[in-house]
């Protein structure tokens, strides 16, 4: 049996993974949208994103739209094959 | 860290509900557009062939055919250029809307042909209430706000084709373009 993932295990590191895995390849959420999902505050959120960034699970763009800074959020290949193990290592204990 | 049974059936249960919840918002911020750019070909198309002296034969199609170049614009930006890194699933997505459309088209055409209908009326109605159960249809699976405008859209429809009469078109630009205009409005603020 495999192990978990030690950074995509933490509560909200786990439901953020997860939404982000549940849109089509390659699709940005922004930030405002993660928040909501999450119900996180905005310097909660943005450390866990910061900790998932570092690993290269996700890959975080800011941009601006007119004079509106916006910041976006997208699952990387690494980071979906990460959440992939720990669903199936999760699996695995339920199963025995 | 090792887990026990409890804590990982917690987790799934954590990760299914924000996959669903997640989703779901996608899927209304994609379909918001569509339904407002529906939503006004439907209320200025009616609204003209009640009260305008255009040509009414002329009215629909070129509503329709402003409405197809909008859409076609509004897929174009939703499919553009795959973030870095991305699959390529997203590549020929804006074809396949297209397709659909096309489909769509073709029913409705196929429809009128097979049954007969020459009446407004009947081609109004029958369409608000396809759109209305194609509403339902497709909210099964992204989420129970389409389902709630796909009944709405249907009965509107119907309370329409028998309960309306001299005001018939506009009755139906109002309702269900207006429904249409609300509705995605509503799935945007979700």
């Amino acid at each position: 049996m495999s192990g978990p993932d030690e950074i995509i295990h933490q509560s909200t590191r786990l439901k953020l993974m997860a939404a982000l895995r549940g849109l089509p390849p390659g699709e940005r959420v922004e930030f405002t949208r993660l928040k909501a999902i999450l119900k996180a505050t905005d310097g909660n959120l943005g450390a866990h994103l910061t900790a998932l960034e570092k690993p290269g699970y996700i890959e975080v763009t800011k941009d601006f739209v007119g004079k509106k800074p916006r910041t976006r959020v997208a699952i990387t290949r690494a980071g979906g094959a990460a959440f992939d193990d720990h669903v199936a290592y999760l699996r695995e204990i339920i199963d025995g | 860290m090792t887990l026990d049974k409890t804590q990982a059936a917690q987790a799934l249960a954590d990760i299914d509900q924000s996959r669903r919840y997640s989703s779901s918002l996608y899927s209304y911020g994609r379909a918001s557009p569509y339904l407002i750019i529906a939503g006004l070909m439907w209320l200025v198309a009616d609204l003209l062939m009640q009260f305008s002296s255009l040509d009414k034969a002329l009215i629909w199609p070129v509503v329709s055919l402003v409405g197809t170049a909008a859409f076609v614009l509004l897929a174009m930006t939703q499919t553009g250029k795959p973030p870095k890194g991305s699959s390529p699933v997203k590549r020929g997505l804006f074809w396949r809307f297209m397709l659909v459309w096309l489909a769509v088209f073709a029913f409705m055409v196929a429809t009128f042909t097979i049954f007969g209908l020459s009446d407004g009326r009947q081609e109004h109605s029958f369409i608000g209430v396809f759109f209305g159960f194609s509403y339902v249809a497709v909210g099964v699976f992204m989420g129970w706000r389409m389902v709630v405008i796909g009944v709405a859209l249907a009965a509107l429809s119907m309370a329409g084709f028998f309960y309306v009469h001299d005001y018939y078109l506009a009755y139906m630009g109002v309702v269900g373009g207006g429904a249409l205009i609300g509705s995605g409005l509503w799935l945007r603020a979700a």
